[in-house]
């Protein structure tokens, strides 16, 4: 049964790489190609990268790319961001100013001789020319770059057993020696930093200077990071050559390189460059010599694009000239077949697009709902939104209007709900934000009262507001609701809106400060008055709600001396539910330009838990005041409750005696 | 291309491929008219194996057509073939290895007693031939041991040590362990073994050096030669050159390649000089740390004869060493080498609890009471 499901788990694999690798894979026809042309060292070290890379390293290719029409069918199955790597920073699709800055740090600490290692860390988006950066710094400067790649662990095979299995009694000296990612990479470190590198048959790289290059981290590092610290710490200490780290930042921010270095960039002096996603002048410029060379090449085969599809595939790459080239790629191919049921798919995908245009009710579809629709046909990058931008969208709803004809007529009763067509797609904006609904509803709910002029339309507003948050107060079916209460919230906001319902409407103030929400700011000090409760009152066993809208308070009327310091500090800043208003205008934190909406430590199903546990909250302690009037009626049902607590407390707390006079003071 | 290997070859086989793993993930497969290539390269590419199987070495071995065909997988999947070492040469009788060029698949038949058949599909990927360039006949410096006396001297050293060092002289071989100069000296434990040139079946030293390589990959090839009981010779030159160690037998040619610490600045030169200094003069102190094995030993086997003649004969070698131990004291004024020799000498003893161990530590005492005569010798004259 085993050898079975083993077989089959290996030919369905089989199946999948024989689909795969006429797109991206390595054919013997691409070995064939190797062979015809290009020295073998390069050739070697591009078979040897590739084969170590998971994903697609677009700028790890030494081959000389040379115009034969001999070789056009291999050439076929290659990456273009293999084919076309930049060879010289004039290729570089980077500004010249970070190029500048990389090359005078390797510069500086390849040439030192002196002990101690310097670490680089490169950030920035996907697919802005880290890596091609220091490709291309290596090559014009002379030095090796030595690569690490996260070695492909086979779980198919019990490594326990294996190794228990393998072990030969006949000889002393046979051990286990299996290891974890972090082992292999530490052993790595040490080689690569000390060792130099062994002369292979085919390599004409004698250069004796060379940087350990890093893209990619044992997964260990990510849980603790603290491993990796201990390691680069001793790397410091014996370093003999630079230390290049590339991470990449994520959509949601920089969490990787954040979390794997916020706290040893200054103890071990990382130098940090940011890189920026690619201009789009610069990725035109390399989109427009890609096809160049390839119209050349295919002698008008591959249907070359016009100037409005490179601008299409520039704005929706969004930076990410990896992404752009592998579209251009897709796109460019016509006669092969098995590009064509690719590109057919595509265009039905597209031509699936637009019925659901037309289920909407619009008889007629403007520019930018075609420009919307026809970026993911070609395959281009899910563009994201920074939160500024977002919100923006939806606050200052744009609208355009309707042709004379094709206004719908409301009744006479409904014309004030008359309103011109909306240009954007509210959950489309909540899907790029990278958000959940939820947090969203929370920015918004901060920030909606500005940009409204009527205080009738702010309360149809809050209407819409309180629907949503109703929505999805159920907490069986929350996971469904939420893209519910999310659509009813901003549709909601951008239909309350009567001073922007027409298009033409100008509106009156043009910029809008935004800010952060204050519940952010009430949720963590509530987060921390509890935990602080929770500490000094450990041994009443109550859940955070009980404790400080029930015990603390009442602890607060009592007169029982049996307390420690801290427990009548708290007591006396929190027990007093005082009945004063807080005057004084709240201080709201600007949300920027650039903000990525972090969520806090606190998950979010946490913090929508907590934030419906003070709704109940509020009910109790409503009834807790009226339950405390009749203990200070009755001075011998007070005596009687306090009277427990003392007995369990009295034996730890002898030396409390002189506390007495404290409160016959007060 | 389809070769077949009966009998004990199936196990070398396996253990070559054992011996591959531990320098790096990917076996390199090369098959060529004069036999079979297995061949691994580490990470950092500092390290570097390969086998030469010679079609005499197969009972039946058919190179492929295509002479350019060459292919790497990943060792585990392989390693996953030949496991259970210990019951492989008693189960298997006959091993094929077949390419299969149209499903792109390799595959390993295990033909096993009572008519059982294993049947392993290997997927390969294409690539390039992998070959270090090495040249074992420009090296100055040239040693071959039987690899029992290497993997009894490296027994001695713990897992966990990633770099020894090796220094040779006319006549002597030191192994210690390789501490890096910033690390606490206080906290590394250093272990030295010395070996004397007449423990090798070739000793060609033309030059005093001193070389620093991994000792992860070393083991993986004193496996290989301890279960095939053919000697290892290495080459090596300066430090900085690789050191090249071989194994070869009729049918059979391993050659580690691994790189060795270079010395980049003149000052580590200057260090080089003056530790190279306390070597001249550690042979006494190595043989007052065997003058106390044998003492310790003499203890041990004091116990099992006779009691009445034995305690006669320590109460000699107690003088001796006294008069050896006040006489180095005078002569040197090292007050930090002794407690360690002592304590290293102590911490063996206690680890030897096996009586086979023992023994063979009793054979070394046989072989290093020559070496006590040959001080004396020198000492007199």
């Amino acid at each position: 049964m085993m050898s079975k499901l083993s077989l089959g788990g290996k030919q369905s694999s089989g199946k999948i790489n024989n689909w795969v690798e006429p797109s991206f894979g390595e054919l013997l026809g691409g070995v064939s190609r190797s062979l015809k042309k290009g020295p073998l060292s390069g050739e070697s070290k591009t078979a040897e990268k590739k084969s170590r890379k998971r994903k697609v390293d677009p700028y790890v290719s030494d081959n000389q790319i040379t115009v034969s029409s001999e070789a056009n069918n291999p050439d076929q199955d290659e990456p273009w961001v293999d084919i076309h790597a930049p060879q010289s920073q004039a290729e570089l699709a980077v500004h010249k100013k970070k190029v500048e800055e990389v090359e005078s740090w390797l510069r500086v600490h390849l040439d030192k001789s002196k002990k101690g290692g310097a670490i680089l860390l490169l950030t920035g988006p996907s697919g802005c020319g880290k890596t091609a950066t220091v490709q291309v710094l290596a090559k014009e400067l002379g030095f090796q770059v030595q690569e690490w790649s996260n070695p492909s662990t086979t779980s198919q095979y019990k490594t326990e057993d294996l190794f228990t299995q393998s072990f030969d009694p006949d000889s002393r000296f046979n051990r286990f020696h299996g290891s974890s990612q972090t082992g292999l990479f530490q052993e790595f470190l040490l080689r690569a930093n000390k060792y130099s590198r062994l002369r292979m048959s085919g390599e004409t790289w004698t250069e004796d200077r060379k940087i350990i290059l890093i893209e990619e981290f044992p997964n260990q590092f990510y849980r603790q990071p603290g491993c990796l610290h201990d390691i680069l710490r001793q790397f410091i200490k014996c370093g003999r050559c630079p230390l290049v780290l590339i991470v990449s930042d994520s959509l949601s921010g920089d969490k990787n390189s954040r979390l794997l270095f916020k706290d040893v960039l200054q103890e071990l002096g990382i130098h940090n460059i940011s890189f920026n996603p690619v201009a789009p002048t610069s990725m035109m410029k390399v989109l427009s010599r890609i096809v160049t060379i390839e119209a050349v090449k295919s002698s008008g085969r591959i249907s070359v694009p016009d100037k409005a599809a490179l601008d299409l595939l520039c704005s929706g790459s969004s930076g990410d000239i990896r992404s752009a080239i592998n579209s251009l790629q897709f796109s460019s191919f016509t006669d092969n077949s098995l590009e064509r049921r690719l590109w057919a798919s595509k265009k039905g995908k597209s031509s699936s697009a637009k019925p659901a245009v037309k289920a909407k009710g619009r008889s007629k579809s403007s520019k930018s709902k075609d420009m919307q629709d026809e970026s993911p046909a070609i395959g281009g990058k899910d563009a994201s939104l920074f939160l500024f931008r977002a919100l923006g969208k939806i606050l200052y709803c744009k609208r355009e209007s309707y042709e004379g004809t094709q206004a719908p007529k409301l009744p006479p009763h409904l014309t004030d709900h008359q309103r011109d067509r909306l240009l954007v797609d509210p959950e489309l904006v909540i899907e790029r934000s990278h958000m959940s609904g939820e947090f969203f509803n929370l920015y918004l709910h901060q920030n909606y009262p500005d940009f409204f002029s009527d205080v009738e339309d702010i309360a149809q507003a809050s209407e819409y507001l309180s629907d949503a948050d109703f929505l999805t107060a159920e907490w069986s079916s929350r996971s469904t609701m939420l893209e519910y209460g999310s659509s009813v919230a901003t549709r909601g906001l951008m239909h309350s809106n009567s001073s922007r319902a027409q298009a033409n409407s100008q509106s009156t103030a043009g910029f809008k400060p935004l800010h952060k929400p204050h519940w952010l700011h009430i949720n963590k000090t509530y987060r921390e008055n509890y935990q602080t409760a929770q500490s000094l009152f450990l041994s009443f066993c109550l859940t955070p709600v009980s404790l400080l809208t029930e015990m603390v308070p009442y602890l607060a009327k009592l007169t029982n001396p049996m307390r420690n310091q801290a427990q009548i500090a708290f007591i006396q800043n929190f027990g007093h539910l005082s009945q004063k208003r807080v005057t004084g205008r709240l201080r709201l934190e600007a949300l920027g330009d650039k903000d990525p909406g972090i969520l806090d430590a606190d998950s979010e199903n946490e913090d929508s838990c907590a934030a419906q546990s003070l709704d109940p909250g509020t009910t109790q302690a409503n009834a807790t005041t009226e339950s405390n009037l009749p203990n200070s009626q009755d001075p011998s049902g007070e005596l009687s409750a306090s009277q427990p607590q003392p007995t369990s407390t009295e034996a730890l707390l002898d030396e409390e005696d002189l506390l007495i006079e404290e409160y016959d003071s007060d | 291309m389809d070769c077949v290997a009966t009998g004990a070859n199936v196990k070398v086989l396996a253990k070559a491929i054992h011996s591959l793993s531990r320098i790096g993930e990917e076996l390199y497969l090369e098959p060529v008219d004069d036999g079979l290539a297995l061949r691994s390269v580490n990470s950092s590419r500092s390290a570097f194996a390969s086998f030469q199987l010679s079609p005499l070495f197969f009972q039946r071995y058919q190179a492929p057509t295509d002479q350019s065909f060459r292919c790497k997988m990943p060792i585990k999947s392989v390693q996953a073939v030949f496991k259970s070492l210990s019951s492989l040469e008693r189960s298997v009788e006959k091993c094929r290895i077949q390419l299969n060029s149209e499903k792109s698949r390799l595959t390993i038949t295990l033909h096993c007693k009572h008519g059982l058949l294993k049947t392993h599909n290997l997927s390969f990927q294409d690539c390039e031939s992998l070959q270090a360039v090495f040249d074992k006949e420009s090296c100055t410096n040239v040693l071959q041991a039987q690899p029992r006396l290497m993997v009894d001297t490296v027994l001695h050293f713990p897992p966990s040590l990633e770099e020894v060092n090796l220094s040779v002289s006319s006549d002597r071989v030191w192994l210690r362990n390789h501490v890096e100069d910033d690390a606490d000296s206080s906290r590394a434990m250093m272990t030295e073994l010395c070996l004397s040139s007449e423990e090798f079946d070739h000793f060609a030293i033309s030059s005093q050096t001193s070389i620093t390589f991994c000792l992860k990959e070393l083991r993986g090839l004193l496996g290989f030669a301890e279960s095939s009981c053919l000697p290892i010779s290495m080459y090596f030159d300066e430090p900085g050159s690789p050191v090249i160690l071989n194994v070869t037998d009729s049918v059979l040619e391993a050659n580690f390649v691994l790189a060795t610490l270079s010395e980049d600045s003149h000052s580590k030169n200057h260090v080089n000089s003056n530790t190279k200094r306390p070597d001249a003069e550690q042979p006494p102190d190595d043989f007052m740390s065997d003058d106390m094995d044998s003492f310790l030993i003499a203890m041990e086997t004091s116990e099992l004869p006779g009691p009445s003649h034995v305690p006669t004969s320590p109460l000699q070698p107690i003088n001796n060493r006294k008069h050896s131990a006040s006489d180095d004291e005078e002569e040197e004024a090292l007050a930090e080498r002794p407690p360690n020799k002592k304590f290293c000498s102590l911490f063996f003893g206690s680890v030897l609890p096996t009586p086979s161990l023992t023994n063979q530590t009793i054979q070394s005492q046989e072989v290093l009471a020559s070496d006590s005569e040959d001080e004396n010798q020198t000492e007199t004259s």
